[in-house]
Protein backbone atom coordinates (compact mmCIF):
# COMPACT_ATOMS: atom_id res chain seq x y z
CA UNK A 1 0.00 0.00 0.00
CA UNK A 2 3.14 2.22 0.03
CA UNK A 3 2.43 2.73 -4.05
CA UNK A 4 -0.26 5.47 -4.36
CA UNK A 5 0.19 8.27 -2.09
CA UNK A 6 -2.46 9.87 0.22
CA UNK A 7 -2.78 12.95 -1.84
CA UNK A 8 -3.65 10.90 -5.20
CA UNK A 9 -6.72 9.97 -3.22
CA UNK A 10 -7.61 13.37 -2.22
CA UNK A 11 -7.59 14.69 -5.38
CA UNK A 12 -9.81 11.89 -6.35
CA UNK A 13 -11.95 12.96 -3.93
CA UNK A 14 -12.18 16.63 -4.58
CA UNK A 15 -12.61 15.43 -8.01
CA UNK A 16 -15.78 13.63 -7.16
CA UNK A 17 -16.88 16.13 -5.26
CA UNK A 18 -16.71 19.13 -7.43
CA UNK A 19 -17.98 16.93 -10.70
CA UNK A 20 -21.59 16.57 -7.85
CA UNK A 21 -21.35 20.40 -6.45
CA UNK A 22 -21.68 21.24 -10.64
CA UNK A 23 -24.46 18.90 -10.69
CA UNK A 24 -26.46 19.54 -8.69
CA UNK A 25 -26.19 23.66 -9.51
CA UNK A 26 -26.85 23.26 -13.19
CA UNK A 27 -29.05 20.40 -13.34
CA UNK A 28 -32.39 21.80 -12.99
CA UNK A 29 -33.89 17.86 -13.59
CA UNK A 30 -34.54 17.04 -9.43
CA UNK A 31 -33.45 13.23 -10.27
CA UNK A 32 -30.07 14.27 -11.67
CA UNK A 33 -29.71 16.93 -8.82
CA UNK A 34 -30.08 13.78 -6.54
CA UNK A 35 -27.63 11.77 -8.41
CA UNK A 36 -24.76 14.27 -8.01
CA UNK A 37 -25.92 14.83 -4.53
CA UNK A 38 -25.08 11.07 -4.24
CA UNK A 39 -21.55 11.78 -6.10
CA UNK A 40 -20.60 14.64 -3.75
CA UNK A 41 -20.87 12.20 -0.80
CA UNK A 42 -18.90 9.49 -2.45
CA UNK A 43 -16.40 11.96 -3.01
CA UNK A 44 -16.56 12.97 0.92
CA UNK A 45 -16.64 9.22 1.88
CA UNK A 46 -13.13 8.38 -0.26
CA UNK A 47 -11.53 11.25 1.53
CA UNK A 48 -12.63 9.87 4.78
CA UNK A 49 -11.39 6.48 4.02
CA UNK A 50 -8.28 7.67 2.54
CA UNK A 51 -7.31 9.47 5.85
CA UNK A 52 -8.50 6.26 7.88
CA UNK A 53 -6.09 4.06 5.73
CA UNK A 54 -3.34 6.47 6.67
CA UNK A 55 -4.48 6.53 10.02
CA UNK A 56 -5.47 3.51 10.94
CA UNK A 57 -8.36 4.23 12.64
CA UNK A 58 -11.82 2.26 12.39
CA UNK A 59 -14.06 4.96 13.72
CA UNK A 60 -13.74 6.55 9.93
CA UNK A 61 -15.17 3.54 8.53
CA UNK A 62 -17.92 3.67 11.07
CA UNK A 63 -18.59 7.31 9.95
CA UNK A 64 -18.71 5.97 6.29
CA UNK A 65 -20.99 3.68 7.08
CA UNK A 66 -23.64 5.85 8.73
CA UNK A 67 -23.25 8.40 6.06
CA UNK A 68 -24.58 5.77 3.47
CA UNK A 69 -27.18 4.80 5.46
CA UNK A 70 -28.57 8.45 5.94
CA UNK A 71 -27.54 8.75 2.29
CA UNK A 72 -29.77 5.82 1.38
CA UNK A 73 -32.97 7.40 3.95
CA UNK A 74 -31.96 10.99 1.79
CA UNK A 75 -32.65 9.33 -1.29
CA UNK A 76 -35.83 7.26 -0.62
CA UNK A 77 -37.60 9.90 0.93
CA UNK A 78 -36.04 12.81 -2.00
CA UNK A 79 -37.48 10.32 -4.30
CA UNK A 80 -40.69 10.25 -3.01
CA UNK A 81 -40.86 13.62 -3.07
CA UNK A 82 -39.39 14.15 -6.41
CA UNK A 83 -42.38 11.61 -7.58
CA UNK A 84 -44.97 13.49 -5.74
CA UNK A 85 -44.06 16.58 -7.13
CA UNK A 86 -44.06 15.09 -10.51
CA UNK A 87 -47.71 13.70 -10.00
CA UNK A 88 -48.57 17.41 -9.08
CA UNK A 89 -46.90 19.79 -11.48
CA UNK A 90 -46.41 17.00 -14.36
CA UNK A 91 -42.59 18.20 -14.65
CA UNK A 92 -39.79 17.58 -12.13
CA UNK A 93 -38.01 20.80 -13.13
CA UNK A 94 -36.86 22.52 -9.84
CA UNK A 95 -37.55 26.12 -11.49
CA UNK A 96 -41.00 25.12 -11.82
CA UNK A 97 -41.27 24.12 -8.11
CA UNK A 98 -42.17 27.41 -7.20
CA UNK A 99 -45.32 27.05 -4.93
CA UNK A 100 -45.48 24.50 -2.44
CA UNK A 101 -49.53 25.11 -1.59
CA UNK A 102 -51.78 23.25 -3.53
CA UNK B 1 4.08 -7.17 1.33
CA UNK B 2 3.73 -9.17 -1.95
CA UNK B 3 1.34 -11.58 -0.30
CA UNK B 4 -1.63 -9.10 0.23
CA UNK B 5 -2.08 -8.45 -3.09
CA UNK B 6 -2.87 -12.26 -3.91
CA UNK B 7 -6.73 -11.73 -3.24
CA UNK B 8 -6.82 -8.78 -5.37
CA UNK B 9 -5.27 -10.71 -8.07
CA UNK B 10 -7.99 -13.13 -7.73
CA UNK B 11 -10.62 -10.38 -8.13
CA UNK B 12 -9.19 -9.15 -10.97
CA UNK B 13 -8.98 -12.63 -12.23
CA UNK B 14 -12.41 -13.14 -11.75
CA UNK B 15 -13.52 -10.39 -13.36
CA UNK B 16 -11.15 -10.20 -16.44
CA UNK B 17 -12.43 -14.28 -16.75
CA UNK B 18 -15.97 -13.37 -16.32
CA UNK B 19 -15.88 -10.37 -19.29
CA UNK B 20 -13.87 -12.26 -21.66
CA UNK B 21 -15.88 -15.13 -21.00
CA UNK B 22 -19.38 -12.78 -22.17
CA UNK B 23 -16.88 -11.48 -24.89
CA UNK B 24 -16.27 -14.84 -26.05
CA UNK B 25 -20.22 -15.78 -25.95
CA UNK B 26 -20.90 -12.66 -28.05
CA UNK B 27 -18.81 -12.91 -30.51
CA UNK B 28 -18.72 -17.01 -31.34
CA UNK B 29 -22.84 -16.03 -31.29
CA UNK B 30 -22.16 -13.18 -33.90
CA UNK B 31 -19.97 -15.11 -36.01
CA UNK B 32 -21.55 -18.60 -35.73
CA UNK B 33 -25.94 -17.67 -35.25
CA UNK B 34 -27.88 -17.68 -38.31
CA UNK B 35 -29.71 -13.85 -38.49
CA UNK B 36 -32.81 -13.46 -39.80
CA UNK B 37 -33.91 -10.34 -38.53
CA UNK B 38 -37.94 -10.51 -40.16
CA UNK B 39 -41.44 -10.73 -38.98
CA UNK B 40 -42.14 -11.95 -35.56
CA UNK B 41 -38.54 -12.78 -34.76
CA UNK B 42 -37.49 -8.85 -34.27
CA UNK B 43 -40.57 -8.26 -31.88
CA UNK B 44 -39.50 -8.49 -28.29
CA UNK B 45 -40.02 -11.77 -26.52
CA UNK B 46 -42.58 -11.75 -23.85
CA UNK B 47 -42.69 -15.49 -22.87
CA UNK B 48 -44.06 -16.55 -26.41
CA UNK B 49 -47.45 -14.08 -26.06
CA UNK B 50 -47.39 -10.95 -28.69
CA UNK B 51 -46.30 -7.31 -26.64
CA UNK B 52 -49.17 -6.47 -24.89
CA UNK B 53 -47.98 -2.81 -24.52
CA UNK B 54 -45.28 -0.30 -24.87
CA UNK B 55 -42.63 -0.58 -22.69
CA UNK B 56 -42.39 3.13 -22.49
CA UNK B 57 -44.89 3.35 -19.93
CA UNK B 58 -44.66 5.07 -16.24
CA UNK B 59 -44.21 1.89 -13.91
CA UNK B 60 -46.74 2.14 -11.17
CA UNK B 61 -46.14 3.89 -7.48
CA UNK B 62 -46.49 0.18 -5.65
CA UNK B 63 -43.11 -0.92 -7.19
CA UNK B 64 -41.85 2.11 -5.61
CA UNK B 65 -42.94 1.28 -2.28
CA UNK B 66 -41.68 -1.92 -2.29
CA UNK B 67 -37.64 -0.78 -3.49
CA UNK B 68 -37.77 1.65 -0.57
CA UNK B 69 -39.21 -1.50 2.07
CA UNK B 70 -35.97 -3.12 0.82
CA UNK B 71 -33.47 -0.57 0.90
CA UNK B 72 -34.57 0.28 4.59
CA UNK B 73 -33.98 -3.90 5.50
CA UNK B 74 -31.00 -3.91 3.40
CA UNK B 75 -29.32 -1.21 5.16
CA UNK B 76 -30.79 -2.97 8.54
CA UNK B 77 -28.86 -6.44 7.97
CA UNK B 78 -26.14 -4.55 6.52
CA UNK B 79 -25.83 -2.80 9.96
CA UNK B 80 -26.56 -6.34 11.72
CA UNK B 81 -22.91 -7.76 10.21
CA UNK B 82 -20.49 -5.80 12.52
CA UNK B 83 -22.30 -6.40 15.64
CA UNK B 84 -22.64 -10.09 14.65
CA UNK B 85 -18.98 -10.24 13.96
CA UNK B 86 -18.25 -8.32 17.23
CA UNK B 87 -20.76 -10.90 19.58
CA UNK B 88 -18.72 -13.94 19.85
CA UNK B 89 -16.00 -12.29 21.70
CA UNK B 90 -18.32 -10.20 24.07
CA UNK B 91 -20.46 -13.30 25.01
CA UNK B 92 -17.43 -14.05 26.68
CA UNK B 93 -18.06 -12.01 29.04
CA UNK B 94 -22.18 -11.88 30.36
CA UNK B 95 -22.07 -8.21 31.02
CA UNK B 96 -20.88 -7.16 27.71
CA UNK B 97 -22.49 -9.68 26.12
CA UNK B 98 -26.01 -8.67 27.29
CA UNK B 99 -25.09 -4.94 26.48
CA UNK B 100 -24.34 -5.99 23.16
CA UNK B 101 -27.57 -8.24 22.81
CA UNK B 102 -29.62 -5.34 24.52
CA UNK B 103 -28.27 -2.63 22.06
CA UNK B 104 -29.08 -4.50 19.07
CA UNK B 105 -32.34 -5.60 20.45
CA UNK B 106 -33.44 -2.07 20.41
CA UNK B 107 -32.26 -1.09 16.67
CA UNK B 108 -34.18 -3.90 15.51
CA UNK B 109 -36.98 -3.36 18.06
CA UNK B 110 -37.45 0.21 16.19
CA UNK B 111 -37.49 -1.11 13.03
CA UNK B 112 -39.67 -4.10 13.60
CA UNK B 113 -42.08 -1.08 15.11
CA UNK B 114 -41.76 0.12 11.37
CA UNK B 115 -42.15 -3.19 9.64
CA UNK B 116 -45.65 -3.63 12.45
CA UNK B 117 -46.68 -0.33 10.67
CA UNK B 118 -46.03 -1.22 6.96
CA UNK B 119 -47.90 -4.55 7.69
CA UNK B 120 -50.88 -3.22 9.67
CA UNK B 121 -51.33 -0.18 6.76
CA UNK B 122 -51.60 -3.48 4.27
CA UNK B 123 -48.47 -2.08 2.59
CA UNK B 124 -47.26 -5.82 2.22
CA UNK B 125 -50.45 -6.52 0.28
CA UNK B 126 -50.09 -6.28 -3.35
CA UNK B 127 -52.95 -4.69 -4.47
CA UNK B 128 -53.12 -2.61 -1.33
CA UNK B 129 -54.70 0.15 -2.53
CA UNK B 130 -56.68 -1.62 -5.11
CA UNK B 131 -58.54 -3.13 -2.18
CA UNK B 132 -59.00 -0.79 0.55
CA UNK B 133 -59.61 2.98 -1.28
CA UNK B 134 -60.66 2.05 -4.45
CA UNK B 135 -64.08 0.89 -2.95
CA UNK B 136 -66.00 2.94 -0.90
CA UNK B 137 -63.71 5.98 0.80
CA UNK B 138 -63.02 8.15 -1.75
CA UNK C 1 6.93 -7.22 -5.23
CA UNK C 2 7.97 -4.09 -7.71
CA UNK C 3 5.31 -5.72 -10.34
CA UNK C 4 2.88 -5.72 -7.33
CA UNK C 5 3.08 -2.29 -6.70
CA UNK C 6 2.73 -1.23 -10.23
CA UNK C 7 -0.59 -3.58 -10.58
CA UNK C 8 -1.64 -1.65 -7.52
CA UNK C 9 -1.01 1.91 -9.74
CA UNK C 10 -2.56 0.61 -12.50
CA UNK C 11 -5.74 -0.30 -10.47
CA UNK C 12 -5.75 2.80 -8.72
CA UNK C 13 -5.15 4.94 -12.10
CA UNK C 14 -7.68 2.55 -13.91
CA UNK C 15 -10.69 2.83 -11.09
CA UNK C 16 -9.79 6.83 -10.66
CA UNK C 17 -10.52 7.19 -14.24
CA UNK C 18 -13.55 5.53 -14.97
CA UNK C 19 -14.90 7.29 -11.31
CA UNK C 20 -14.19 10.78 -13.14
CA UNK C 21 -15.62 9.36 -16.24
CA UNK C 22 -18.53 7.90 -15.07
CA UNK C 23 -19.19 11.15 -12.63
CA UNK C 24 -18.75 13.21 -15.28
CA UNK C 25 -21.39 11.31 -17.57
CA UNK C 26 -23.95 11.62 -14.54
CA UNK C 27 -23.72 15.36 -14.82
CA UNK C 28 -23.62 16.20 -18.45
CA UNK C 29 -25.61 13.75 -20.24
CA UNK C 30 -28.79 14.69 -21.50
CA UNK C 31 -30.60 11.44 -21.27
CA UNK C 32 -31.38 10.52 -17.79
CA UNK C 33 -30.96 6.62 -18.00
CA UNK C 34 -27.80 7.40 -19.11
CA UNK C 35 -27.10 9.51 -16.21
CA UNK C 36 -28.30 6.56 -14.10
CA UNK C 37 -26.25 4.34 -15.70
CA UNK C 38 -23.31 6.47 -15.14
CA UNK C 39 -23.85 6.40 -11.57
CA UNK C 40 -23.66 2.87 -11.36
CA UNK C 41 -20.12 3.30 -13.17
CA UNK C 42 -19.37 5.70 -10.41
CA UNK C 43 -20.64 3.83 -7.52
CA UNK C 44 -19.07 0.51 -8.64
CA UNK C 45 -15.53 2.42 -9.23
CA UNK C 46 -15.80 3.65 -5.84
CA UNK C 47 -16.25 0.83 -4.53
CA UNK C 48 -13.26 -0.45 -5.91
CA UNK C 49 -11.37 2.41 -4.79
CA UNK C 50 -13.02 1.38 -1.32
CA UNK C 51 -11.23 -2.02 -1.98
CA UNK C 52 -7.94 -0.27 -2.93
CA UNK C 53 -7.83 1.64 0.46
CA UNK C 54 -8.59 -1.99 2.43
CA UNK C 55 -11.74 -1.25 3.65
CA UNK C 56 -13.23 -4.21 2.67
CA UNK C 57 -16.66 -4.14 4.51
CA UNK C 58 -16.98 -0.53 3.29
CA UNK C 59 -16.58 -1.77 -0.09
CA UNK C 60 -19.31 -4.62 0.04
CA UNK C 61 -21.87 -2.19 1.88
CA UNK C 62 -21.46 0.32 -1.14
CA UNK C 63 -22.39 -2.44 -3.56
CA UNK C 64 -25.25 -3.93 -1.92
CA UNK C 65 -26.65 -0.80 -0.40
CA UNK C 66 -25.79 2.09 -3.38
CA UNK C 67 -25.60 -0.30 -6.26
CA UNK C 68 -28.08 -2.70 -4.85
CA UNK C 69 -30.61 -0.16 -3.35
CA UNK C 70 -30.03 3.19 -3.87
CA UNK C 71 -29.73 3.10 -7.96
CA UNK C 72 -32.81 0.64 -7.98
CA UNK C 73 -34.81 3.56 -6.82
CA UNK C 74 -33.06 6.10 -8.85
CA UNK C 75 -33.85 4.26 -11.83
CA UNK C 76 -37.70 3.84 -10.50
CA UNK C 77 -37.62 7.51 -9.50
CA UNK C 78 -36.81 7.66 -13.41
CA UNK C 79 -39.50 5.91 -14.70
CA UNK C 80 -41.45 6.91 -12.81
CA UNK C 81 -41.58 10.49 -13.79
CA UNK C 82 -40.64 10.37 -17.29
CA UNK C 83 -43.09 12.03 -19.86
CA UNK C 84 -42.91 9.27 -22.50
CA UNK C 85 -40.60 10.68 -24.98
CA UNK C 86 -39.59 14.36 -24.00
CA UNK C 87 -36.73 13.08 -21.30
CA UNK C 88 -34.22 15.21 -23.00
CA UNK C 89 -36.46 18.19 -22.44
CA UNK C 90 -37.08 17.93 -18.58
CA UNK C 91 -33.26 17.35 -18.37
CA UNK C 92 -32.00 20.73 -20.10
CA UNK C 93 -29.32 22.11 -17.76
CA UNK C 94 -29.03 25.62 -17.57
CA UNK C 95 -26.18 28.64 -16.89
CA UNK C 96 -23.64 25.96 -17.13
CA UNK C 97 -21.41 28.76 -18.15
CA UNK C 98 -21.46 30.47 -14.68
CA UNK C 99 -21.53 26.72 -12.42
CA UNK C 100 -18.62 25.08 -14.75
CA UNK C 101 -16.03 28.02 -14.05
CA UNK C 102 -17.12 28.57 -10.27
CA UNK C 103 -16.92 24.72 -9.92
CA UNK C 104 -13.03 25.08 -11.50
CA UNK C 105 -12.53 27.38 -8.79
CA UNK C 106 -14.22 25.18 -6.05
CA UNK C 107 -11.87 22.46 -7.37
CA UNK C 108 -8.73 25.11 -7.08
CA UNK C 109 -9.20 25.78 -3.39
CA UNK C 110 -9.52 22.94 -2.36
CA UNK C 111 -6.94 21.64 -3.93
CA UNK C 112 -4.42 23.98 -3.02
CA UNK C 113 -5.48 23.53 0.70
CA UNK C 114 -4.74 19.76 -0.04
CA UNK C 115 -1.74 20.55 -1.48
CA UNK C 116 -0.18 22.95 1.26
CA UNK C 117 -1.39 21.17 3.98
CA UNK C 118 1.02 18.57 5.43
CA UNK C 119 -0.38 15.34 4.88
CA UNK C 120 1.28 11.55 6.41
CA UNK C 121 3.25 10.21 3.51
CA UNK C 122 3.29 6.33 4.70
CA UNK C 123 0.15 4.72 6.05
CA UNK C 124 0.04 2.25 8.35
CA UNK C 125 0.23 -1.24 8.18
CA UNK C 126 -2.97 -2.92 6.93
CA UNK C 127 -4.54 -4.19 10.17
CA UNK C 128 -6.41 -7.43 8.40
CA UNK C 129 -10.53 -7.21 7.80
CA UNK C 130 -12.19 -4.02 9.06
CA UNK C 131 -15.63 -6.09 10.42
CA UNK C 132 -14.62 -5.77 14.27
CA UNK C 133 -13.23 -2.27 14.56
CA UNK C 134 -17.01 -0.95 12.72
CA UNK C 135 -18.58 -3.26 15.10
CA UNK C 136 -16.48 -2.44 18.04
CA UNK C 137 -17.02 1.56 16.98
CA UNK C 138 -21.25 0.75 16.97
CA UNK C 139 -21.12 -1.21 20.51
CA UNK C 140 -19.26 1.73 21.96
CA UNK C 141 -18.67 5.23 21.15
CA UNK C 142 -21.25 5.43 17.78
CA UNK C 143 -23.85 3.55 19.71
CA UNK C 144 -26.02 6.86 19.75
CA UNK C 145 -25.84 7.24 16.13
CA UNK C 146 -26.45 3.74 15.26
CA UNK C 147 -29.60 3.98 17.30
CA UNK C 148 -31.10 6.89 15.90
CA UNK C 149 -30.29 5.25 12.77
CA UNK C 150 -32.95 2.79 13.35
CA UNK C 151 -35.39 5.93 13.80
CA UNK C 152 -34.65 7.62 10.69
CA UNK C 153 -35.30 4.38 8.81
CA UNK C 154 -38.23 4.04 10.60
CA UNK C 155 -39.25 7.42 9.54
CA UNK C 156 -38.21 6.40 5.80
CA UNK C 157 -41.19 3.94 6.18
CA UNK C 158 -43.86 6.21 7.64
CA UNK C 159 -42.84 9.04 5.06
CA UNK C 160 -42.76 6.20 2.44
CA UNK C 161 -45.77 4.72 3.03
CA UNK C 162 -47.79 8.40 3.66
CA UNK C 163 -46.54 9.10 -0.18
CA UNK C 164 -47.87 6.20 -1.96
CA UNK C 165 -51.09 6.12 -0.46
CA UNK C 166 -51.48 10.13 -1.38
CA UNK C 167 -50.28 9.46 -4.55
CA UNK C 168 -52.07 5.89 -6.05
CA UNK C 169 -55.89 7.50 -5.66
CA UNK C 170 -54.64 10.03 -8.74
CA UNK C 171 -53.46 7.27 -10.37
CA UNK C 172 -56.29 5.55 -10.16
CA UNK C 173 -58.94 7.90 -11.81
CA UNK C 174 -56.53 7.78 -15.55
Amino acid sequence: MTGVPLSHFLVLAVALFTIGAVGVVTRRNALVALMSLELMLNGVNVAFLAFARWRGDALANAAVFIVMAVAAAEVAVGLALVIALFRHNRSVDLDEATRMKG
Amino acid sequence: MGADYLPYVAIVLTIVLSIGLVGVILVVNALLGPKDLSGAKSESFECGNPPADTSRKRFSVKFYVVAIFFVVFDIEAVFLFPWAVMYRDLLKSPVYGSIALAEVLVFTGVLAVGLWYVWKKGALDWAFDGARSGGTDD
Amino acid sequence: MMDALTLKDALFWAFAFLTVGFGLMVTFHRSLVHAALGLMGTLLSVACIYGLLDADFVAVTQIIVYVGGVLILFLFGVFLTRRIDDIEVSNLSVNWMVAVPAGLVLLAVILYAVISSPLPMAPVDATGPTVEGIGNEFLSRYLLPFEVLSVILLAVLVGALMMARRELKPEERD
